[in-house]
C-alpha cells in the first residue's frame, strides 16, 4: 500500500507513548453518542450497505455478539472487549488487569497441561509457597534472611513441581497450526481486547479455545509470566526515554483517577501479587455482561449462534462491575515534569476534557485535529513549515482512555538545538489566536467533516479493523450503530462548539506539561557563539 | 415426614429450576470436557478463487495493474520503481529519504506542496512518496468522487516535483533531528548496529545519514535522483477500488500516456558481503535497565531454492508462540517479553539473518548465550516431527492469509513484476512448502546458517551485566556510537564590496607595520625554536620545539616533551611521524600542513593581496580583548578568521578546528603579541592559543633563524 510519509503520524506516535499497546483503542477512538437532530437530512457515507449486513444477538447470559458476513476469501477475524482495564487496578495490585491479557494464553484444564489431576494440587502448592514467602518479606527489616532464602527455595521448587506437568505454549500453538495470524491482545485502560484471525474451517476450533479460556482458565506459570510482563516494563518505560517522560506525565495529570496509575503496573505490586489475586479479579471481571464479541468474515450467522450457545454460554452470567466511583478533582494548577534525560527534547502537554459519553465530545476531538491534525492543521503550519522550530506538531483527544473523563494533548517533537520550552510557548499562541483573533473558518472545519467520512472507510477496511471497531462501540457506547452515526453529529458542528469547548479547557490551572530536557543540548544553545 | 418430603422434592425442583436458568455455572462446575479442541474434525475449507488483476502494459513501457472492488466508495493505487543505494552518493546520504519526502511536501509548479496539504485535506484524500533502498513508491487514496482529480495530482507529483528549496530545508530539519535522536531508542540503535555489521559501516546499504552529507544536499541532487529513479519504462502501477477498468485505462493514458521513456541505464544492483567475521559488538547505552541482544549474520533471496525450508525454520525457531526461542527464554525463564528471529529472506537483495531477546541488564550474558545455544541447535539436528508440524502447518494453514483481502492480490502481482519474480511465484512457493521436511529443514540451516561466523551485538548498561561481555568467547570489539557533530557554522558574513575593501585595507595596513609584503615575501626558509607550555586535562605540561619550514608547505618539527622526543614530517607529498621507537606515516599531515600554511604570516604578510578578507561588522573577542575581525573568503579552513589589534598590527587568527579522537573540536584563537624586528621584519615572540575561549597553549619564541640552509631529505620520512 501507498508508503507513508517520513515522519510517523499521531497514532504511530501514540503506539510509542502508550504503555501497553492500546493503538486499537485510540483508532477506534469515538465521540459521543448523540441522536441526529430531527429533520436532518441523512448523510451519504458509503457505509450504509455495509451497516445493513451487521447482525446481533444476546446469549441467556448477557454476552453480547455482533457477527458481519464477509465471503470474499475463506478467513474471519474476531475481536473480544472485555470492558475492564488497567483502570480496573487497585493499589497494591497495580498491572494485574494487564496480567490478565498475558495469561489468556495460558491455557485451560484440557489444554497446557500433560495431566491436569496431578498439577492442581501442585499449582495450589505453588501458591501456599508464595503466599509463606511473601508473608515474610512483608515483615520488612524484621524479616528472616535465612527464612527468606529457605522459603524462596521453597518457592522455586514448587514452581519447578508444577512445571513439570505444563505443556508449554500449547494453547497459543494450536491457534497457530491452524493458521492463526494476528495472534494478541492489548490492555488499555478502559478494556482488555483480544483478537486473531483464522482460516474459516477452524470457527468451532476458535470457539472452543477462546471459550474455553474465558470458561475454564488454569493460570499456570503465573510467576515466570509475571517476570516477563516486568521486562515489558522494562522495555516500554523504563529503557525508552519517551517511554519514561509519558509514564511521569500521565502519572502526573491524574491525582485521583486510576488512569494515573500508568497502566503497566509499579515494580513492587509486580514483585508482589499472586495468582490468587489475579483468579479473583478475573472472577469479578471477566463475566458475560462485561464483555462483547465481535466476528466478520467467512461465518455464517446462524452456525455462529449455535457455536456461541454451546461455548459461551457457560461463561458466568454475575452482574458486571460497577463502574469506578472516583472523579478526578478538578485541577486547580498548573503541573509540570521536567525530566533531564541524555534523550532529545520533547514536549507534552495535556488538558483535562470530559468522557466520551460528554455531548461535547465531539467538538474537542474536531479541534484537536484542526489545530494538530496533520500537514493541514494550524499548530502543523506554524512550528514544522513557518517557525521551524518543531518537526512535529500535533494534538488529540482520549489518551489515557475515554470511558472516564480524560486528555486532550499535543505532542510537540521540537527541531535540533530548539529549546522545548520556546516551543511549547509557540504552540499556546497558535492555540489562543484559534480562540481570539483567528477563529477557525468554516472551510477548515467543512474539510473536518469530509475527513472523518474518509477515515470511516478506512477503519472499516478488513476484517479485524471492523470487527474492532464494531466491538468498541459497542462497548464504550453500549450500541455498535454509533459507530456509523458519528458523521452525522460531526456534521452539525459549528464553529462555536470548537471554539466554546477550547475556551472551556485550554487554561493554565488544567494543563500538565511533561517535557524531556536535554542539559547537554541546553549548554550548547547557551554556549554558542 | 410428608411434609419433608414435599420441601426436599420442592427444594431439588427449585435447584433444577435454578441449574436451568443458570446453565452457565452447572455446566462448569459439571463439565469441561465439551472444550477439548483436540476431539474436533476440522471441515474442509471453502474454495475462494480470488479475482484477479488486469494486466497491461503502456506504450512508454509503463506496466499497469487495475482491479476493481466496490465494497466501499474509495480507490487507491500505488507506482512502484526500482532504485539503487549506489544513486546516492557517499557524501550525501540521507538524499533518498529526503528527496521522496519533499516529492510530495515540496509538490508541482501546478500544485505547490502547501497548496496540495490543503487541498487533500480538504477532500479527505492522501498522496505520498518515498524512495527506499532498493525501490521508491508513490501511493494516493481517496473518495470515489475524487479520483480523476487526484490520479491527475499523483501523476504531477511523480513526474514533475519541483523540489523547492524552503521544502528541502524543512526536510533537512527533520533529518537533523533525526540523527540527533537516533541514540535515544534502544531498538534503533539495535538494529542499526545490526545492519552495520552484516553489511560492513561503509557499505552502501548501511550508510548513516549524518549531519555533514545532509547539508550540502540540492535541488539539483533531488532532480538527478528523481531522473534516474521516476521514469515510465521501470514503472510498475497498481490501483484498486471503486472504478470501471475501461474509463481507469482512459484516464491513466491521460496522465501518463506522454510521458516519455527516458532510455537511461537501470540503476546498478549493490553487491553485499556473503560472511562476517565473528565477534562481538558492544554498543554502551546507560539510560537503560534493559539489555538488546542481537545474533545475526547475511541472509538469502527469497528466490533462493532454501526460501520454503527457511520460513518453516523462523517459524520454528523464532516465528511466534510455539517456537524455540519464546519457549525457552520467555515461557520457561521469564527473561524476556521480546524474542524471536528473522530468517534473513529478502526480495531485493540477501537478507539479514536474525536472533534477538531483549533482557533485564542482570541476565544479558545468560540470554545471549541461550540465544546462540538455539541458533547452533537448529543446524545440528533436526525438528522433532511435532515441532515440523506446528512450524510448517502454521504456515501451510495461514497460507490463505495470503488472499484475505483482494488488493493483496494486485499489489503483490505489482510487487513481483517490478522485482523480476513470476507472477505465480506465491504458488510455487506454496508448492514448496508441501515438499518441506525436517531434514530439508535441518539442510537448509546447514547452508545458511553459520553459528561459527556469526556477529553478537548486545547494547546497555554494561555495570549492570551478569558477567564479563569476553565470557561469550569472542573477541569483543566497542561500538563508538558518538554522532559526529554537525560542521561547523560560522557567523554570517555580509561580503558587501565595502566590507571588501575594507578587510583589504586592514591586511595591507598590518603588512605594512610588519616590515612590509616584499621583507616577508622574501622569506623563503625558516627555523623557529620556541619554549611552551600546554593545559591538557587540567594539566599543564612544558616543552620545547623546534620547527623549520621549506615555503610554503615542507616542513619537519621536534617536540621535547617529557616523556620523549617526537618527530614529524611533510615533504611536500606524504607525512610521517617518529617518537618514542617507532616511526609511522602520517596520512593526516598533508591536509594539516596545507591548513597550517593557508594561515601562516608567511602567506598572510608576504601574499596580502592573494586573499580576499571581508571585514565584519562585529569585533571578535578573544581573551577578555574585542578584535577587528575579517573572514578569508574560500579557505580551505572553516571560518579563517583574521583579527587585528586598535593600532591595525595583526593580532592574530582564529579558525574551526574539526577536533580528533582526543580533541574535541573547538573554535580555535591563536593571537600573537610582543612583535620584534628579526631583520627587514617584524616577528610576533608570544603566542597564546585558545580553544573555545579558553587557554590551550602559551608559547615564547626563543630564537628565529631566517632562510636558512635546509635540504629536501630534511623533510622525508627517515628510513627508520
Amino acid at each position: 500500500m501507498p508508503t507513508s510519509r517520513s515522519y510517523p503520524g499521531l497514532r504511530h506516535l501514540l503506539m510509542a507513548l502508550t504503555l501497553i499497546a492500546c493503538t486499537a483503542a485510540f483508532a477506534a477512538a469515538k465521540p459521543a453518542p448523540k441522536p441526529a437532530a430531527a429533520g436532518t437530512a441523512p448523510v451519504h457515507t458509503g457505509l450504509e450497505n455495509l451497516e445493513k449486513q451487521v447482525q446481533e444477538f444476546t446469549l441467556a447470559n448477557g454476552l453480547r455478539f455482533i457477527v458481519v458476513e464477509r465471503h470474499q476469501a475463506p478467513v474471519f477475524s474476531f475481536f473480544t472487549v472485555v470492558n475492564s482495564g488497567s483502570a480496573n487496578d487497585q493499589v497494591g495490585t497495580t498491572g494485574i488487569a494487564h496480567m490478565m491479557e498475558h495469561m489468556a494464553f495460558k491455557g485451560t484444564s484440557l489444554v497446557g497441561t500433560k495431566n491436569y489431576a496431578a498439577e492442581k494440587p501442585l499449582l495450589a502448592a505453588e501458591e501456599t509457597a508464595w503466599s509463606a514467602l511473601l508473608d515474610e518479606r512483608r515483615k520488612g527489616a524484621h524479616a528472616s534472611e535465612a527464612r527468606l532464602k529457605q522459603l524462596g527455595e521453597t518457592f522455586a521448587d514448587a514452581q519447578k513441581a508444577s512445571n513439570q506437568y505444563v505443556v508449554g505454549n500449547e494453547y497459543t500453538k494450536m491457534i497457530e497450526q491452524a493458521g492463526g495470524q494476528g495472534i494478541n491482545a492489548f490492555t488499555a485502560e478502559d478494556i482488555t481486547a483480544y483478537f486473531y484471525s483464522l482460516p474459516s474451517n477452524r470457527l468451532e476450533l476458535w470457539a472452543a479455545l477462546h471459550a474455553g479460556a474465558l470458561v475454564d482458565p488454569v493460570f499456570r506459570e503465573f510467576y515466570k509470566e509475571r517476570d516477563v510482563v516486568y521486562e515489558e516494563r522494562r522495555m516500554r518505560v523504563e529503557s525508552s526515554p519517551i517511554g519514561r517522560l509519558f509514564y511521569e506525565f500521565i502519572t502526573t495529570a491524574f491525582s485521583a483517577h486510576p488512569y494515573g496509575f500508568g497502566g503497566i503496573g509499579y515494580p513492587s505490586d509486580l514483585k508482589s501479587f499472586s495468582r490468587t489475586q489475579g483468579e479473583q479479579f478475573f472472577k469479578r471481571n471477566y463475566v458475560a455482561k462485561n464483555m462483547t464479541i465481535a466476528v466478520v468474515g467467512d461465518v455464517d450467522l446462524a452456525q455462529v449462534k449455535q457455536l456461541a450457545e454451546k461455548y459461551f454460554g457457560a461463561i458466568s452470567d454475575a452482574p458486571a462491575p460497577p463502574p469506578l466511583d472516583t472523579v478526578e478533582p478538578e485541577q486547580i494548577a498548573e503541573r509540570r515534569v521536567l525530566l533531564e534525560d541524555k534523550a532529545q527534547p520533547f514536549v507534552l502537554v495535556g488538558w483535562h476534557v470530559p468522557a466520551a459519553s460528554d455531548p461535547h465530545y465531539a467538538a474537542y476531538r474536531a479541534a484537536a485535529d484542526l489545530l494538530g491534525g496533520g500537514e493541514y492543521s494550524r499548530l502543523y503550519k506554524a512550528l514544522v513549515k513557518e517557525q521551524k522550530v518543531a518537526v512535529q506538531a500535533e494534538m488529540g483527544v482520549g489518551q489515557p482512555g475515554e470511558k472516564y473523563p480524560t486528555l486532550m494533548f499535543a505532542v510537540l517533537v521540537p527541531a535540533s538545538g530548539q529549546d522545548p520550552e520556546k516551543v511549547e510557548r509557540a504552540a499556546y499562541k497558535v492555540i489562543d489566536e484559534a480562540m481570539t483573533t483567528k477563529p477557525f473558518t468554516a472551510e477548515e472545519l467543512d474539510g473536518y467533516k469530509v475527513r472523518v467520512r474518509a477515515a470511516k472507510i478506512g477503519a472499516v477496511d478488513g476484517n479485524s479493523s471492523l470487527a474492532g471497531e464494531l466491538a468498541q462501540s459497542q462497548n464504550l457506547y453500549g450500541d455498535w450503530h454509533q459507530f456509523f452515526r458519528e458523521q452525522e453529529r460531526v456534521q452539525e458542528l459549528a464553529v462555536k462548539d470548537l471554539l466554546d469547548v477550547l475556551k472551556t479547557s485550554v487554561k493554565k490551572s488544567n494543563r500538565t506539561v511533561g517535557m524531556i530536557q536535554n542539559p547537554a543540548a541546553a549548554a550548547a544553545n547557551e554556549g554558542g557563539h | 415426614m410428608t411434609v419433608r418430603v414435599h420441601i426436599t422434592r420442592a427444594l431439588s425442583l427449585l435447584a433444577i429450576a435454578l441449574s436451568l436458568a443458570t446453565g452457565a455455572r452447572m455446566a462448569r462446575a459439571t463439565d469441561v470436557s465439551v472444550y477439548d479442541p483436540k476431539k474436533l474434525v476440522t471441515p474442509p475449507i471453502h474454495k475462494v478463487t480470488p479475482a484477479q488483476p488486469q494486466r497491461f502494459v503502456l506504450p512508454n513501457g509503463a506496466v499497469v495493474f487495475l482491479l476493481e472492488n466496490h465494497e466501499l466508495p474509495v480507490v487507491s493505487g500505488v507506482a512502484y520503481f526500482k532504485s539503487s543505494p549506489a544513486l546516492v552518493p557517499d557524501d550525501r546520504v540521507g538524499l533518498a529519504s529526503l528527496a521522496g519526502e519533499v516529492m510530495r511536501s515540496g509538490g508541482t509548479a501546478t500544485h505547490p506542496g502547501d497548496a496540495l496539504d490543503d487541498r487533500l485535506a480538504a477532500i479527505g484524500a492522501a498522496i505520498n512518496s518515498g524512495i527506499g533502498a532498493d525501490q521508491a513508491n508513490g501511493g494516493f487514496r481517496c473518495l470515489t468522487e475524487n479520483t480523476s482529480e487526484v490520479i491527475g495530482t499523483w501523476a504531477d507529483v511523480l513526474r514533475h516535483p519541483a523540489f523547492p528549496d524552503d521544502k528541502i530545508e524543512l526536510a533537512k530539519v527533520g533529518l537533523r533531528r533525526t540523527i540527533a535522536s537516533r541514540n535515544d531508542e534502544m531498538v534503533g540503535l539495535l538494529t542499526r548496529t545490526a545492519s552495520q555489521a552484516v553489511y560492513g559501516k561503509k557499505n552502501k546499504y548501511a550508510r548513516e545519514a549524518e549531519y555533514a552529507t545532509v547539508e550540502p544536499i540540492t535541488k539539483a541532487d533531488c532532480d538527478k535522483l528523481h531522473a534516474a529513479v521516476f521514469v515510465p519504462e521501470r514503472a510498475v502501477l497498481a490501483i484498486y477500488g471503486d472504478f470501471k477498468t475501461a474509463d481507469m485505462k482512459t484516464l491513466l493514458a491521460a496522465k501518463f500516456g506522454d510521458w516519455k521513456a527516458s532510455g537511461t541505464p537501470a540503476p546498478p544492483a549493490v553487491e553485499t558481503p556473503r560472511t562476517v567475521t565473528p565477534k562481538l559488538l558492544f554498543a554502551p547505552k546507560d539510560d537503560v535497565t534493559q539489555s538488546g541482544i542481537v545474533i545475526t549474520q547475511p541472509g538469502s533471496r527469497a528466490d533462493d531454492p532454501d526460501y520454503a525450508s527457511l520460513q518453516v525454520l523462523e517459524q520454528g525457531l523464532g516465528g511466534g508462540f510455539q517456537s524455540r526461542l519464546f519457549n525457552k527464554i520467555r515461557t520457561q525463564r521469564g527473561l524476556a517479553y521480546a524474542t524471536g528471529a528473522n530468517a534473513g529472506s529478502d526480495y531485493h537483495r540477501p537478507g539479514v539473518f536474525l536472533a534477538y531477546s531483549l533482557t533485564k541488564s542482570e541476565s544479558t550474558m545468560v540470554a545471549l548465550s541461550l540465544l546462540r545455544e538455539e541458533v547452533a541447535k537448529v543446524t545440528k539436528a533436526t525438528f522433532t516431527s511435532d515441532e515440523l508440524d506446528a512450524a510448517k502447518q502454521s504456515v501451510v494453514n495461514g497460507f490463505v492469509f495470503n488472499f484475505e483481502d483482494p488488493s493483496q492480490v494486485l499489489f503483490r502481482s505489482a510487487f513481483y513484476e517490478l522485482n523480476g519474480y513470476p507472477l505465480d511465484f506465491l504458488l510455487k512457493y506454496q508448492k514448496d512448502l508441501d515438499a518441506v521436511t525436517a531434514q530439508s529443514v535441518l539442510e537448509a540451516a546447514k547452508r545458511k546458517i553459520t553459528p561459527e561466523a556469526q556477529v553478537a551485538i548486545i547494547v546497555g548498561r554494561e555495570k549492570d551485566f551478569d558477567a564479563k561481555l569476553e565470557s561469550a568467547g569472542l573477541s569483543v570489539e566497542r561500538v563508538d556510537i558518538t554522532i559526529p557533530p554537525p560542521p561547523h557554522q560560522g557567523p554570517e558574513v555580509k561580503a558587501t564590496p565595502e566590507a571588501r575593501v575594507q578587510g583589504q585595507q586592514w591586511l595591507a595596513g598590518a603588512a605594512k607595520l610588519a616590515g612590509g609584503s616584499s621583507a616577508w615575501a622574501a622569506v623563503k626558509t625558516v627555523k623557529i625554536t620556541t619554549a611552551a607550555s600546554v593545559s591538557i586535562q587540567g594539566q599543564n605540561i612544558s616543552f620545547s620545539g623546534e620547527e623549520t619550514w621549506k615555503l610554503p608547505n615542507k616542513q619537519v618539527a621536534v617536540q621535547k616533551l617529557p616523556f620523549g622526543e617526537v618527530k614529524q614530517g611533510f615533504d611536500g607529498r606524504s607525512g610521517w611521524m617518529s617518537g618514542m621507537g617507532q616511526l609511522q606515516d602520517n596520512p593526516k599531515a598533508a591536509e594539516a600542513v596545507a591548513k597550517e600554511s593557508e594561515r601562516s604570516l608567511w602567506r598572510l604578510l608576504g601574499e596580502p593581496a592573494k586573499f580576499t578578507l571581508v571585514a565584519l561588522d562585529a569585533p571578535e573577542k578573544a581573551d577578555g580583548k574585542d578584535y577587528r575581525a575579517a573572514v578569508v573568503e574560500g579557505a580551505k579552513q572553516e571560518d579563517l578568521t583574521v583579527l587585528f589589534d586598535e593600532g591595525g598590527r595583526l593580532a592574530g587568527v582564529a579558525y574551526h578546528d574539526e577536533g580528533s579522537p582526543q580533541m574535541p573540536a573547538a573554535r580555535v584563537q591563536e593571537l600573537m603579541t610582543d612583535w620584534r624586528a628579526e631583520g627587514a621584519l617584524q616577528y610576533p615572540h608570544a603566542m597564546k592559543v585558545l580553544r573555545d575561549g579558553k587557554v590551550f597553549l602559551d608559547a615564547k619564541v626563543t630564537a628565529i633563524v631566517l632562510n636558512p640552509v635546509v635540504t629536501d631529505d630534511m623533510f622525508v620520512k627517515p628510513a627508520k
